[in-house]
């Protein structure tokens, strides 16, 4: 195991039971079913863990994650509380056991974030309240070479609503973000979180998300991706209890040699649930990329109505895409669908856009704006979306 | 759905296995085990020249090195390999000139299977190359077709008269490094069948093949071969049944096609092995290798698939679409009840240019059954203007069943358009109401639909085939069906 030099816990939370150790596993290779299409090659090497450093510039509404290291907001949101892992109360420490306990997972990325966990936040956001202001959550490397393993608890109480945006930035040589997120969103509540990836050209991204939805509860997220040398996101929602409903959706924009990897797994686990799926990719240059999702409805998790879909756009020959879109269905009386596909333009839409005077780099961005606008409009805040749409425009990957 | 859900479930699960009889032909069986003698052996007996034998040991070696995959959607307890039979050939060695000199227990057999060769002969015009065991016993029509110069007969024959066009071929499709069972088969292969349409030949009728598992312990390891010259065109049946056993056996064929310039292949397959009883006790193993190479360019395979049976089923007939413009097609219906377990699907190579593909899945699960579709469509960097279309729908029809869909895409071109739909329901309620209305009952309600539903695939049946996968759909969901 070369990936860390020297493990040592600069969390002052400390995971107990401690179940793994790093060295009872090695990295994941192709022959694994879940890594199949992505190598780990780009991670393995030695990573330097960051010092812990106190004065990391805290944002005003937000929570900022430095190397891995957490700094809370300067001014207090009503409604939602924030916890770093020295200062968890026993109730609070059971509380985010237990959501780490919901992910039956052992593999040597969990090993790390559990033996090397640079710090935490548990994050609660109080029953009955709806916060009107976006909670920002940013996420920053700035030393190279380092490997940064933060964890981020959310808590959305009863009935409460909260909106977060996660921004992955990055501007180091070379670093590797570990990012684990577990949520539980309680009876009718609504929680959302909008993500954008944009680190350099050489920063890896693993993103662990588990997210757990109570009775009546409504989550959404969004994940764009619009840069990064390797970023594997996993979302893991289980749906626990009744008349829950879970959109999940992201675009992925693999440019020069880079690989973006989704894997969704949306659980199904009792009856009369709705879950809407959409993933669209724009690949480019040598891009390349991956997309798993996985439905799967249990037994007796009847009248639950699933849907998927992912498509893509190759914009280039040697750009590779893969795509399993998955059904495990154990119930009768559901109604699942996925759809796929993979192509390239309209060649009658380019030559339209063409023939009015658009040269052909600037028509083919106006396309795979139109093209991914839907995902684009399941982003509710028009900041965000904004943000999102002007990053993009800076990547040269959509026009104004 | 709230009518009587329950009593359909249990006539569904009470219905027993038909074609469960045996046949006390005295058989010779080779001891069980599998180890490099059983091989000599198996090829002695055969006769088989050196080359042959060289190349199952081969694979053997190949074999050994080998673990029994896990990857698929079926639990199921391994077959061990040192306790079965590998040779179990029916004790007849006179060479056979006319029909009546058959053994009258095997005529039996053939016309409880309902396809006795005089009729067959007289009514249908369909050369059936019956395979009981392992070993081919009789082969009809064979002199009309050599006429043609059209080579159908088994392939332990293939070997004795056309060594150049086995050895040619053989393995070339399938090596014997593909898999643990395509291994498994080249070492120890026993018959099955050969066919070549020379060029320009268009076969006048369709070529079919009975396989059956007779003996209990035996493993039954079929190899096909065949090959379509320049523009040539063939239609091959191939349909199983299998008597009554408690062990679990296993089936472990390999099946090979080659489509050269401008030639056309179609496969179609009625699989109707024992799946074990409504306890989900035996049953036969299904782990088929099938795969077609379209070799020329304009070739087309196409592969149509109807499996009610097998305890277990492991199977993805495929194509490589090698040749451009070439065209592979695959359709298929798979019915699983009880407990019964189903993995299967296709694959489809796209490495010519201009190559396209069509993929038509139906899944039906019933009983306490679970019923996957794993698919692969890759599109190689060279494939310009690939085109594929994908569609998997699963019907469930208890809510102790379970319907999987594993497509995998790959796609690494960027001229490729590649589409994937899939949909898992059950029988509407609306549906139902409608037929009632209109003076159906309800059985004949669900079995209309359930036809409805796999007529895309059915229709793709020669008409002689269509008319048995529909008693068989009928049969293996006897009770919700009509």
């Amino acid at each position: 195991m070369s990936i860390v030099a020297e493990l040592k816990p600069t969390s002052t939370f400390s995971f107990k039971p401690n179940k793994h150790s790093v060295s009872d596993f090695a990295l994941p290779t192709t022959r694994v079913e879940s890594w199949k299409y992505t190598r780990v090659g780009a991670i393995d090497t030695t990573w330097k863990q960051a010092v812990r450093n106190e004065n990391i510039a805290s944002l005003e509404k937000g929570i900022r994650i430095e190397n891995g290291f957490i700094a809370l907001p300067t001014q207090q949101i009503l409604g939602v509380s924030f916890t770093v892992g020295k200062n968890l109360s026993a109730e609070q420490q059971a509380l985010v056991l237990s959501l780490l306990a919901k992910e039956n997972r052992s593999d040597v990325f969990d090993a790390i974030s559990e033996n090397a966990s640079n710090d935490l936040v548990l994050i609660e956001i109080q029953s009955g309240k709806i916060i009107e202001e976006t909670i920002s959550i940013e996420i920053e490397n700035t030393l190279s070479d380092c490997m940064s393993t933060p964890y981020v608890f959310i808590v959305s109480k009863e009935n409460s609503v909260a909106k977060f945006t996660v921004d992955f930035k990055g501007k180091t040589e070379r670093s590797f973000h570990l990012v684990q997120l577990h949520a539980h969103v309680e009876q009718s509540a609504q929680l959302e979180i909008h993500q954008l990836q944009n680190t350099s050209k050489n920063e890896c991204v693993l993103l662990r998300e588990s997210i757990t939805q109570a009775e009546k509860s409504v989550f959404k997220i969004t994940t764009v991706t619009a840069s990064g040398t390797w970023v594997r996101n996993e979302l893991n929602i289980r749906i626990e209890g009744q008349h829950c409903e879970t959109f999940l959706s992201g675009a992925y924009f693999p440019k020069q040699d880079q690989l973006i990897d989704n894997h969704t797994f949306v659980d199904h686990q009792v009856p009369n649930c709705y879950s809407n799926e959409l993933y669209k990719g724009v690949l480019f240059d040598n891009g390349k990329g991956v997309f798993n999702g996985k439905v799967y409805v249990h037994i007796d998790a009847q009248k639950t109505n699933a849907y998927q879909s992912n498509a893509n756009i190759m914009m280039s020959d040697s750009a590779s895409m893969f795509t399993k879109p998955e059904l495990e269905i154990y119930a009768d009386d559901v109604k699942c669908s996925h759809g796929s596909t993979t192509g390239q333009f309209d060649e009658e839409a380019l030559f339209y856009l063409r023939a009015r005077g658009l040269s052909e780099e600037s028509a083919k961005r106006l396309l795979v704006s139109a093209f991914t606008s839907d995902v684009m409009n399941r982003i509710s805040i028009p900041s965000w979306k904004e943000y999102v749409l002007a990053t993009l425009i800076q990547n040269e990957i959509i026009t104004e | 759905m709230a009518y009587e859900g329950d009593e359909l479930l249990e006539n569904v699960t009470s219905k027993e296995y038909e074609f469960g009889f045996t046949t006390n032909i005295e058989s010779d069986k080779a001891p069980a085990g599998l180890n490099e003698d059983i091989i000599r052996l198996i090829s002695s007996k055969k006769n088989e020249p050196q080359w042959l034998l060289d190349w199952r040991l081969e694979a053997f070696k190949i074999f050994q090195k080998m673990t029994e995959p896990e990857w698929a959607h079926v639990k199921y307890e391994k077959t061990n390999l040192q306790a079965i039979s590998f040779y179990a050939a029916p004790k007849q060695k006179k060479v056979l000139n006319s029909l009546d000199e058959m053994d009258p227990e095997l005529r039996k057999t053939m016309e409880k299977l309902g396809i006795s060769i005089e009729e067959q002969k007289r009514l249908s015009g369909v050369a059936v190359d019956f395979v009981m065991d392992s070993v081919s016993v009789a082969t009809s029509f064979k002199e009309k077709l050599g006429e043609l110069g059209i080579i159908f007969c088994s392939i332990s024959d293939a070997i004795q008269e056309h060594p150049e066009l086995v050895k040619q071929y053989l393995g070339t499709v399938v090596p014997r490094t593909d898999n643990y069972y395509a291994a498994l088969n080249s070492a120890v292969f026993t018959d099955g069948s050969f066919c070549y349409i020379p060029k320009g030949v268009r076969c006048p009728m369709e070529l079919s093949t009975y396989f059956r598992i007779n003996e209990a312990g035996t493993g039954q390891f079929e190899r096909t071969l065949l090959i379509a010259d320049e523009e040539s065109y063939v239609s091959y049946l191939e349909g199983c049944t299998a008597p009554q056993r408690d062990e679990n056996q296993l089936h472990a064929a390999v099946v090979e096609l080659v489509a050269m310039r401008d030639a056309e292949i179609k496969y179609s397959t009625v699989q109707n092995w024992y799946p074990g009883d409504k306890d989900g006790k035996g049953g036969v193993f299904n782990f088929v290798t099938k795969r077609g190479m379209c070799e020329g360019a304009n070739s087309k395979i196409s592969w149509t698939q109807v499996e009610t049976g097998s305890a277990v089923t492991w199977k993805y007939p495929s194509c490589v679409l090698k040749g451009d413009n070439s065209v592979g097609e695959f359709y298929s219906v798979a019915v699983t009840n009880h407990f019964q377990q189903a993995d299967t699907g296709t694959k489809m190579i796209h490495i010519g240019k201009n190559t396209k593909s069509t993929i038509i899945s139906k899944g039906i699960s019933s009983g306490r059954s679970q019923n996957s579709y794993r698919g692969l469509v890759q599109i190689g960097k060279n494939a310009t203007n690939a085109r594929n279309f994908s569609q998997c729908d699963s019907l469930l029809m208890t809510d102790t069943s379970g319907a999987h869909t594993f497509p995998y895409i790959e796609v690494n071109n960027s001229t490729a358009k590649v589409e994937h739909e899939a949909t898992t329901s059950k029988i509407g309620e609306d549906q139902i109401f409608y037929c009632l209305q209109r003076g159906l009952d309800e059985e004949q309600a669900v079995s209309m639909i359930v036809n409805g539903y796999a007529k895309d695939v059915l229709n793709k049946l020669p008409m002689e085939f269509a008319v048995e996968a529909q008693k068989l759909l009928a049969i293996s969901l006897e009770g919700s069906v009509g």
